[in-house]
């Protein structure tokens, strides 16, 4: 095996990892080895003989755990509570995953994806990209909205910031968890401190606008310090 | 005759509460804010179906020519689609072509240099220039793209409509086309000096952003010296103290307190005399 290959090899296993750590971490339901996958591992199941990685082999997909959904269940509306079985759909669904085998993505490959995610009804998409995509590829993603589609380039993936020293842990907070936050400390939720959707943590768990993050931080003084962000 | 008549009180009804000046001013101002607010969001949604638009012509525009050799329909359409376009979406559709392997000129079917020369082209080529598949779909898409307006789409005078020619090479074949109109030279509309204004963005109707240069010439007001001392008008003198003419600079203090009481002051000093002489008609 040449020495280029094997380092796209491991560039690659480190990214696959990453990936389903962040999807591990959402709340999808993936299982520890999967999301630890060795090396050697890696190499059996996604090289070809030659010893070069296959990113298509590499796609795959995810279902949400039963902590996932009800915490995306969104409450019942105080109007619609007589017919709230209907009402209560939970906003989340199949995850996709796939890997870019081009160098550099343009429309037609986003398109194709996205039609991908149409016809096999997959909530939520992630494109993981070598290089940046064109800026009107990019424009293709509001449109499809509710289907959310997430693009990642390779290199952001290289390592799992949310495993980094100096990152504090993000969880998500529920819709119940939210209005019981906003009721204690008697605010409305425009009154929170925010959080963008660019930010790097905020793509990472995949927080739509309106959501609140609860941010646990250490302390000198208190030993544990909780805050709490609103994604705009 | 069992129709039911609705019963009508006999007692004064309670009327509804006036409107204070309050109430109404409060509502006034609410339907205006609202107002405000809806042409705001009409406008933001204008730009994004604008925008959308764009998005679906860079992609009919990605699979022309329908065949080896562009036909006159191609040709027309691109030169519909592109009007919305800016300098920059042009760019785009150039570089999406690049990766789709045409190159960057929407009538060319060749494939783009970069493709021969893969990763060396960024060095091989300048910047933009691999898109194509030659110099010439490089000029040709160029001779467009310097055509297109560069405010975008949904700023534009709806009014008027930008009218794209093609580079020379590419025209014969659309004069072919039925409706072959007498052509008009780019440089004779130039000659005008009403378009020349337009396209220098000095009219509003204009397709390009408004620019520092106008022709309107603001002259700065002038205002005229004025001496600083109120009393006189004539000009100020070098000795002057700030507008003030200090009047008797060799009297000493003692002379300043005769200098009104002159009369009973008889003893004829020298200095006085000049003093007096100075200001001559003091003592008449």
């Amino acid at each position: 095996m040449s020495d280029e290959s094997s380092r796209e090899l491991s560039r690659l296993w480190r990214i696959l990892r990453t990936v389903k750590q962040m999807c591990a971490d959402r709340g999808y339901e993936l299982t520890e080895e999967e999301c630890n996958i060795s090396l050697a591992d890696f190499r059996a199941q996604y090289a070809d003989e030659s010893g070069a990685p296959q990113r298509t082999r590499m796609a795959f997909t995810a279902r949400p755990t039963d902590d996932m959904v009800t915490k995306y269940t969104p409450l019942p509306r105080p109007a619609a509570r007589n017919n709230a079985a209907d009402e209560l759909v939970p906003q989340i669904g199949l995850i996709h995953v796939e890997f870019a085998n081009e160098p550099s993505v343009g429309i037609k490959h986003l398109k194709a994806f996205a039609q991908l995610l149409n016809e096999k009804v997959y909530w939520t998409g992630i494109y993981v990209s070598q290089a940046a995509p064109t800026p009107s590829a990019l424009k293709i993603v509001p449109s499809l909205l509710p289907t959310v589609m997430e693009i990642f380039k390779e290199d952001d993936l290289l390592v799992n910031i949310s495993r980094h020293e100096l990152v504090p842990k993000h969880t998500l907070l529920s819709a119940e968890d939210k209005k019981r936050l906003l009721e204690r400390y008697r605010l409305k939720e425009t009154q929170l401190p925010r959080i963008r959707m660019d930010d790097p943590m905020a793509r990472y768990l995949g927080l739509r606008r309106g959501q609140v993050v609860k941010i646990i931080r250490k302390s000198e003084t208190a030993g544990r310090y909780a805050s709490y962000r609103w994604t705009i | 005759m069992a129709t039911k008549v609705p019963v009508k009180s006999i007692l004064k009804q309670p009327a509804p509460p006036k409107p204070t000046d309050e109430d109404k001013a409060k509502a006034e101002k609410d339907r205006h804010n609202l107002n405000l607010a809806l042409q705001h969001a009409y406008l933001i949604q204008h730009q994004k179906d604008v925008q959308a638009q764009i998005l679906t012509s860079i992609e009919t525009l990605l699979d022309l020519p329908s065949s080896p050799i562009f036909t006159a329909q191609d040709a027309n359409t691109l030169i519909s689609l592109v009007q919305q376009f800016q300098p920059s979406d042009l760019d785009a559709l150039a570089e999406e072509r690049r990766i789709d392997g045409r190159c960057g000129y929407a009538l060319c079917a060749n494939a783009p240099r970069y493709a021969k020369l893969g990763e060396s082209a960024s060095w091989k080529l300048s910047k933009g220039a691999s898109d194509f598949c030659s110099a010439a779909c490089a000029r040709k898409s160029l001779y467009v793209k310097t055509q297109l307006g560069e405010v975008p789409a949904w700023e534009r005078d709806p009014t008027r409509t930008l009218t794209i020619k093609l580079h020379q090479d590419d025209r014969p074949v659309e004069d072919q086309a039925p409706d072959g109109k007498s052509r008009v030279s780019g440089r004779q509309v130039a000659n005008d000096g009403n378009d020349l204004a337009l396209e220098r963005g000095e009219k509003t109707a204009s397709l390009r952003p408004a620019q520092v240069m106008t022709d309107r010439i603001v002259e700065k007001r002038t205002v005229a010296h004025k001496p600083l001392s109120s009393l006189s008008n004539t000009a100020v003198s070098h000795t002057a103290i700030e507008g003030y003419e200090p009047r008797r600079t060799a009297l000493s203090g003692k002379r300043e307190d005769s200098d009104d009481s002159d009369d009973d002051d008889n003893d004829d000093d020298h200095d006085d005399k000049m003093a007096e002489e100075l200001f001559d008609g003091v003592d008449e």
